[in-house]
This record gives structure tokens, C-alpha cells and sequence, in this order.
């Protein structure tokens, strides 16, 4: 048996929903933060290149204080191609890909 | 879908089609909440989805969206009692006000609206979610901040409540 007062409350609910409402909160919000394709493009580069940077600081770095021996090199490139390997997967290609193509043998184009 | 929109484009129109789609429930349980005041109502729930805009990024799927959105505007509603410098917490033991009755209301609507403002905040909150929107008992418990045993109390006691009060106010009535 159901209960009445669960009834009146299923049966009679109060939902209010108007266009204007909509409008309003829409109205209301904050301007939307326009950032252009091309300072994200920056912005990306530039993360890329102070991260190669800074690695590469530590590899020459590192490479001194080992005096150059062949087991230093070793060391060093072992742990160069996972770090480089990260950034690039985290941080986007080193070597951004418009970029790229202008070396890419056959492009012929340096402009 | 609409959610990834806003989150990863600010979708203006996806956030409009969320807000066409949830006003009913948040709008209908601040109204409830705030009997005889739509206007403040309607405030506290513009607020409740320019918040929910700017949190949008937090929203983990935990709970429903519609379970996040009335659980932010419970919590509007605690800031608003706060300003006016009301015991800022759903509670059980302090009956509501009396809002002025709507001439213009059919009977039973308005019996029902003067019968809910009379329940305290707690029991009111508990019934018009679980029964007036559907949700468990769980969502409710959730949006409300209390266990689900205490919210089933509040379901209870105040179905109770309201039942005697109806039948009260009818036969004044006839």
C-alpha cells in the first residue's frame, strides 16, 4: 500500500525549469580565457627546450666529473635515452614536427 | 559527454544544455528549502551552477552530476543561513517557518508547500529529495552531509509529521 503523503510528493512535484533561467546563469559567467593556438604552441616549446637544456647541462656535467672514460659515456647514454624518451612522451616531440620537416631530407624547402 | 565538453573547451552551449537539464531539481529543492522566497531561491541556485562551472574540473563521477550539483546547493543554502545568522546546518528538532500561502495554488499544492515549510530544515530537505526527485536514500544522505540511518530517521519522522499535519488542516477544513 503506498503512502499518501510519499504519493502527493511524487505526484505533485515542484520543478521549475525556464529558458530565462538558463540565460541567466549563462549571463553570468565569467569571460571564457582565450588562449590561441599559437601561445600554447609557445608555451610548449618552451617547456621542451628548457627541459632538453637542463638535461643536457647534467650530461656534460656529469660527463666532466667522470673524466671522460669510455664506462662514463656508457653511463651517460644509458641514462640520456630514458630521459629524453620521458620528456618526449610527456612534454610532446623535443624537436617540434613543423620543425622537423624543414631538416627532413627532400623537403627542399628552408623557407 | 556534455561535461567533457565544458571541461576541455568551456563549452558554452554544452554548460547551457546542463543547466536546461538540472534546474528542475536544484531550483525545486531550494525553493522548497526557502518556501516563500523564489527569488532567493533562484539566486542560490544561479550561484550553485556558477560554482558547479568553476569546480567542473573536480567532478570525478563519484555520485551522479545531479548528486554534485544539489550537494553544492546544500551548501549554498548553509552559507545563506549563515549571512542571516541561522543555525547554519540541516536540523531536526526546529520547525520551520510558515511561508504566506499562494492564493493562486490548487488546493493539495498548497497544503503541501505550508505542511513541508513547517518541518524542520532536516526532514524537510530528506523528503523532498527522496520523494519529490527521486533520489535513494544514499544520494540524499550524501547531498546532506549525515549517515544514511539518520537520513532514513528524517524520512521517517518527517513523513510522519507532515501526514498529521495534512490530515490536521483538512479537517479544519471541512
Amino acid at each position: 500500500m503506498n503512502d499518501p503523503v510519499e504519493d502527493l510528493l511524487r505526484t505533485d512535484p515542484l520543478r521549475p525549469r525556464d529558458a530565462g533561467f538558463t540565460q541567466r546563469v549563462l549571463i553570468a559567467l565569467p569571460p571564457r580565457a582565450r588562449r590561441t593556438a599559437d601561445s600554447r604552441r609557445s608555451f610548449e616549446l618552451a617547456n621542451r627546450s628548457a627541459v632538453t637544456l637542463a638535461l643536457l647541462v647534467v650530461a656534460q656535467r656529469w660527463y666532466v666529473a667522470g673524466a671522460g672514460s669510455p664506462e662514463s659515456l656508457l653511463a651517460l647514454l644509458l641514462f640520456l635515452a630514458p630521459a629524453l624518451a620521458a620528456v618526449s612522451r610527456l612534454c610532446g616531440p623535443l624537436i617540434p614536427r613543423s620543425l622537423w620537416r624543414v631538416f627532413r631530407p627532400g623537403s627542399g624547402n628552408w623557407r | 559527454m556534455l561535461i567533457a565538453r565544458v571541461v576541455h573547451a568551456d563549452d558554452r552551449a554544452a554548460f547551457g544544455e546542463l543547466v536546461r537539464r538540472h534546474q528542475p531539481v536544484v531550483r525545486g529543492f531550494l525553493r522548497r528549502m526557502l518556501a516563500g522566497q523564489p527569488d532567493l531561491a533562484d539566486d542560490i541556485a544561479q550561484e550553485t551552477f556558477m560554482k558547479a562551472h568553476r569546480a567542473m574540473r573536480s567532478f570525478r563521477g563519484a555520485a551522479t552530476f545531479q548528486v554534485w550539483l544539489c550537494a553544492i546547493a546544500a551548501n549554498e543554502l548553509r552559507a545563506e543561513w549563515r549571512r542571516r545568522k541561522r543555525r547554519a546546518e540541516f536540523n531536526d528538532d526546529e520547525a520551520g517557518e510558515t511561508c504566506p500561502s499562494n492564493e493562486l495554488e490548487p488546493g493539495d499544492r498548497r497544503d503541501l508547500q505550508q505542511g513541508l515549510a513547517g518541518l524542520p530544515s532536516a526532514q524537510r530537505a530528506a523528503l523532498v529529495l527522496c520523494f519529490e526527485h527521486g533520489l535513494t536514500h544514499d544520494e540524499a544522505a550524501r547531498i546532506l552531509g549525515c549517515p544514511v540511518g539518520t537520513l532514513k530517521s528524517h524520512v521517517s519522522r518527517g513523513k510522519a509529521r507532515l501526514r498529521v499535519w495534512l490530515e490536521g488542516h483538512r479537517s479544519d477544513h471541512e
